[in-house]
């Protein structure tokens, strides 16, 4: 193999798919810190315009985990729709980007050449993208989705309700849920994420939100972000579960770190089948650029391509959501406002292209180069490309995961701006109870006492 | 050029309006109050004493209405007081004075050198000592020491202002109660915990502590943290599976003075056991 260009009359030369992949990534701090970035702001350059001109065929046979040693690798190829990347197989990176753009591709094209991408191949495209390039192109790619509620519709924006507690205390919880019905919130999933992972705290939180969906007759989904053996454990008891949490890793050694196997998300899937209360969509997963860094297997492969590898995993379980968090594990995998924007709109243009329904967990932990502001900037950027849904926490600050993130009043703010509407389901509930009028938050709305009344 | 465009009122109505205007005042409470936090915002609320009750169930920012969609300024003016509590916090550096007054010999910087953005991005250059640092360990502590305690702003200066010193002072005068030889305490500038490494091998230490600032929250921004471990080295390499944390010191967290016999305590623990961490808890259950 032979990698090599020149720039201003200096060559530079890749000794493999996977350093030409990490080199032409935009600049993160993960990167830096995993030494496979590019060491000059050239070389960088350098490196995307190799990018531009390799086929599809040799990212597909040069994965950045090879076959042989890991299961995602292995899940991913297998489970390529044949049809689909026989017509890509030939094409350059830069002329899948291309092809994107272009007017002419309709977004039926685009969905048929879905399943014959690789996480390799998505990212690929992202790193020769534009921020601009990354919201036009994924705003081609709708993805919908239905759990209680139809989410990703073109003209519907979605939010996760976040209700957490750091000791899962249940009136707590109750209260920041009365808040978020308030504000039309939740019409994704309502997920909490349990500081206790325990089948029997589990348990009391699903009858909680049960009996809060019973009473008011919301379309909620309901979820425990606990880990994925506590809620197999939870639905063999009979809880009610509306759709199943895992956190995923792009390499089978980060899974690990989870405790999580491909083996064992076959299995939640089979059992959600038959347990999940909705559907036919009933999986969630969350991402993270720099969760393989942090586990000590990323095999010297880049952020972007192990998060768009979670995407080819994900794709597997016909997800309902599948969010990145990105910023929230720190500076030393993404710095400031504008990595974290640019990761942000990069996870959300791989995870379209690859046929999922991206959602974001737009944050940021007080010690990363970012604020509110940041977050709201953010979110609008990801909105106008199309993005399924974010997390929906009081003001933004959850307590619990020490974070801060989108909050009750950014959906709605994100509703009138861009004209745009909860899921239907959703909508019709607020209506029906006189929350919303004509796509408008009413005079009732906001109040989480009203819901004090049954 | 142009004459500058001279106005078209008199100057007397003008000197007159600021007059009128000396005497206005705006003396306004502290937005950060608990009271003005928890007190219910939203605008003719189903339940007044009800909303009330929700917003004292939860640590979360609830029942603060809106304008339109947005926040209200007041739950705005708070998230903003906050954050800002966490940046200052984030970017205090000591003085030279105040590192003197608790009694530490500065050692100056990590291979950050000072610098936040290398600091934030690298944080495996705040586990290592600057060359300068390095020969001034060797010039200026105690060689073999039984303890060695290092002191670092980390994420958050004020933790190290607030509540260093106490916790210092008390750990040092429970130690020397103890007959527990004490080496010569520093102070690095931007540090992480894997100095306990790099200043316990360069020092032969047999027990490395360090206090060290910890990341802000919006709750509570000035939390310092306490690490400890035997023999702690990069070869062979000692992690946090081999090292006790005691966290949150700080006014409104674990009290200071608690902490430091906290601290006193596991040290002895470490010096009787020869171990620390996981294998110290193991150990300790084994005995």
């Amino acid at each position: 193999m032979l990698f090599r260009t020149k720039l201003f009359g200096k060559t530079y030369e890749f000794k493999d798919v996977k350093e030409v992949l990490a080199k032409a990534n935009e600049r993160k701090s993960g990167d830096e810190g995993a030494g496979v970035a590019a060491k000059s702001a050239e070389e960088r350059v350098a490196a995307k315009v190799v990018l531009a001109e390799m086929p599809m065929w040799v990212l597909r046979a040069n994965p950045v985990v090879p076959y042989e040693d890991d299961e995602v690798t292995r899940v991913i190829d297998d489970d390529l729709d044949a049809a689909a990347y026989a017509k890509v197989k030939d094409w350059t990176v830069g002329e899948l980007r291309a092809w994107i753009l272009d007017e002419k591709t309709t977004t039926e094209q685009i969905q048929a050449i879905s399943p014959g991408l690789t996480g390799e191949m998505s990212a690929a495209v992202a790193k020769l993208c534009t921020n601009l390039d990354l919201i036009l192109g994924a705003k081609k790619i709708p993805c919908v989705v239905k759990n209680t509620c139809t989410c990703g519709l073109p003209g519907r924006l979605s939010a996760r309700l976040q209700p957490n507690h750091p000791t899962d205390n249940v009136d707590a919880i109750r209260a920041e849920i009365y808040e978020g019905m308030a504000y039309v919130q939740g019409d994704q999933v309502w997920g909490i994420n349990p500081s206790i992972d325990t089948v029997e705290n589990l348990m009391k939180l699903y009858d909680m939100m049960w009996d809060i969906k019973q009473k008011w007759n919301v379309p909620a989904g309901i979820c425990n972000l606990g880990h994925v053996s506590t809620q197999m454990e939870c639905m063999k008891k009979g809880a009610p579960v509306g759709q199943v949490f895992q956190s995923i890793c792009g390499t089978e050694g980060g899974l690990k770190s989870f405790g999580v196997t491909v083996a064992m998300l076959d299995e939640a899937y089979e059992l959600g089948k038959k347990h999940c209360y909705a559907g036919p969509n009933f999986m969630y997963f969350e991402t993270g650029e720099g969760t393989e860094l942090s586990a000590y297997s990323h095999n010297g492969a880049d952020q972007l391509t192990l998060e768009a590898r979670k995407h080819g995993l994900a794709r597997r379980y016909k997800p309902m959501g599948v969010n990145s968090v990105v910023g929230f594990i720190g500076p030393e995998y993404l710095y400031d406002g504008m990595e974290i924007i640019r990761a942000g709109l990069e996870d959300h243009f791989c995870g379209k292209l690859m046929g999922i329904p991206l959602g974001l967990d737009n944050c940021y932990t007080n010690h990363v180069r970012a604020d509110q502001n940041t977050i709201e900037l953010m979110m609008a950027a990801d909105v106008a490309a199309g993005c399924n849904y974010h997390m929906s926490v009081p003001l933004g600050d959850d307590v619990m995961l020490s974070y801060q993130c989108a909050s009750y009043h950014d959906t709605p703010s994100c509703w009138y701006t861009f004209g745009l509407r909860p899921a239907p389901e959703y909508e019709k509930w607020a209506e029906d109870l006189g929350l919303m009028k004509d796509g408008k938050l009413t005079d009732k709305a906001g109040d989480a006492s009203f819901f004090l009344k049954r | 050029m142009a004459e500058a465009y001279q106005g078209k009122q008199k100057i007397a109505d003008i000197e007159a309006r600021r007059k009128a205007s000396a005497g206005f005042t705006l003396e306004l409470p502290d937005v950060t109050t608990p009271e003005m936090r928890t007190e219910p915002l939203v605008k003719n609320p189903a339940e007044k004493e009800g909303l009330k009750a929700l917003i004292a169930s939860t640590p979360f920012r609830i029942g603060v209405g809106r304008d339109g969609p947005r926040p209200k300024l007041r739950t705005v003016f708070q998230m903003r007081a906050d954050h800002a509590a966490t940046q200052d916090s984030l970017n205090h550096i000591l003085t030279p004075e105040t590192i003197k007054k608790m009694g530490l010999i500065d050692l100056g910087e990590t291979e950050t050198q000072g610098v936040l953005e290398t600091y934030l991005r690298r944080p495996d250059l705040g586990r290592k000592l600057s060359a300068e640092a390095k020969a001034a360990v060797k010039e200026k502590c105690k060689k073999n020491p039984t303890v060695q305690i290092i002191v670092s702003n980390g994420l958050s200066g004020f933790a190290i202002e607030r509540y260093a010193g106490d916790v210092l002072k008390a750990m040092t005068d429970g130690l020397k109660a103890a007959n527990i030889d004490v080496g010569t305490p520093i102070y690095v500038n931007r540090g992480r915990v894997g100095l306990l490494n790099e200043v316990g091998e360069l020092l032969n230490a047999e027990v490395s502590v360090i206090l060290i600032g910890e990341r802000p929250g919006l709750i509570i921004s000035d939390a310092l943290s306490f690490y400890g471990g035997y023999k702690q080295r990069w070869e062979p390499l000692t992690t946090d599976a081999n090292r006790d944390n005691i966290c949150m010191i700080s006014k409104q967290g674990k009290d200071p003075l608690e902490a430091a016999a906290e601290a006193v305590g596991l040290i002895k623990d470490y010096l009787k056991y020869k171990t620390s961490g996981v294998a110290l808890a193991e150990a300790k259950r084994a005995a």
